[in-house]
């Protein structure tokens, strides 16, 4: 067995993991060589440090304290397990209505009220506010979709228009 | 079955119980036990705090799980590291910082980490610290497979089946990897064995 192989299996060999034919070639090859010899004291003598050296550390004051705390506030409430997560559902559900309603609220305002409005309007205001919207509607940052849709309903409310 | 055994489970019927007092006697057995495991799988005493007030209050939770012929020390450890693991998953297994890494006042300046005097010679003193650090420091580099055998072996003088146990592996896993840590830590340790010589 060659010094390589010797040493990685010298942790196993000290260990005594190896089989009985391996530990014999182990052991063979220690004894006639000082590197491999060497190699295994300094394994054991770096484990011993470990052990010496690895001291136990006083926990710090207080963690009684803490830990009664959390055990006594959880027996005074007990309900309280079943409410967070309720309350984060109702929070999630109002969340979803809120941001429905402001879907349909944008769309009712920009896309069918207009209609109904102009609708409602003599031709000649209706010519003004098409007027209007094809001239905004053409500003760099303007809501084409809502300007749009009040050409698309002063047309046909407008002088000449299709109604 | 041992006194500490019938000890402890005893202690933990009554709590199971509502008696906190003897869940408190737990505490004060266990708790440097817990501290010093965690400690030193996490490298952090504020962590290693933490998770020691975390691992008794599960326990305590979960008292009405545990089984009577279990051994409330061997169910405490695996409740510890268990948290140890999922503190090391979050970080994503990058490097434990080392104990002996000096930290940092509220001032901004550096506190070296405290090694208790052991000794009133200032040379060996000064060697103890030096070696203390190293062990640290090896222990903090070794993956956290290998760290928690050989934290479990060394602080608290485990068996392997112990181990085993703890960590709900083969006991042969255990003892390959233990041999691996040793090899591990031959390495990083050689210099200062020959040092310390």
């Amino acid at each position: 067995m060659k010094c390589d192989k010797v040493q990685n299996l010298l942790s196993e060999y000290n260990d005594g993991l190896l089989d009985w034919k391996h530990a014999a070639e182990v052991e063979a090859h220690i004894a006639k060589c000082a590197e491999c010899a060497r190699e295994l004291r300094l394994l054991r003598a770096s484990w011993s440090m470990v052990v010496e050296h690895v001291q136990s550390v006083e926990p710090p004051v207080g963690l009684w304290n803490g830990i009664y705390n959390r055990i006594i506030s959880e027996e005074e409430h007990p309900a309280r397990a079943w409410w967070p997560g309720a309350l984060r559902s109702l929070r999630t559900a109002g969340a979803m209505v809120v941001t429905v309603g402001l879907v349909v609220g944008i769309l009712y305002g920009t896309v069918f009220a207009p209609q109904g409005r102009i609708a409602s309007m003599d031709p000649e205001s209706a010519e003004y506010a098409q007027g209007h919207a094809i001239y905004a509607g053409q500003a760099p940052l303007a809501d084409r979709v809502s300007y749009g849709s009040i050409v698309a309903a002063s047309v046909s409310e407008a002088p000449g228009g299709s109604r | 079955m041992d006194s500490t055994f019938s000890l402890d489970n005893d202690l933990a019927r009554r709590a199971r119980e509502g008696d906190l007092s003897a869940f408190e006697q737990l505490f004060n057995k266990h708790q440097k036990r817990v501290y010093n495991i965690a400690l030193q799988m996490l490298g952090d005493e504020s962590e290693a705090a933490d998770i020691t007030q975390e691992a008794f209050v599960k326990v305590y939770r979960s008292l009405s799980k545990l089984n009577s012929d279990a051994a409330f020390v061997t169910w405490l450890k695996t409740i510890t590291i268990n948290l140890c693991r999922d503190i090391l998953r979050k970080r994503g297994n990058t490097k434990v910082s080392s104990l002996d890494e000096p930290k940092t006042a509220d001032d901004g300046s550096e506190i070296a980490f405290d090694v208790p005097d052991s000794t009133n010679d200032p040379e060996k003193k000064l060697q103890s610290a030096l070696v203390e650090g190293a062990v640290r420091s090896a222990i903090s580099r070794l993956a956290p497979y290998y760290r928690e055998v050989v934290v479990m072996a060394c602080i608290d003088g485990m068996s392997i089946d112990e181990i085993a146990k703890v960590l709900g592996s083969p006991a042969g896993t255990i003892k390959s990897r233990l041999s691996r840590a040793r090899t591990e830590l031959k390495r990083h340790l050689a210099p200062y064995v020959e040092f310390e010589k």
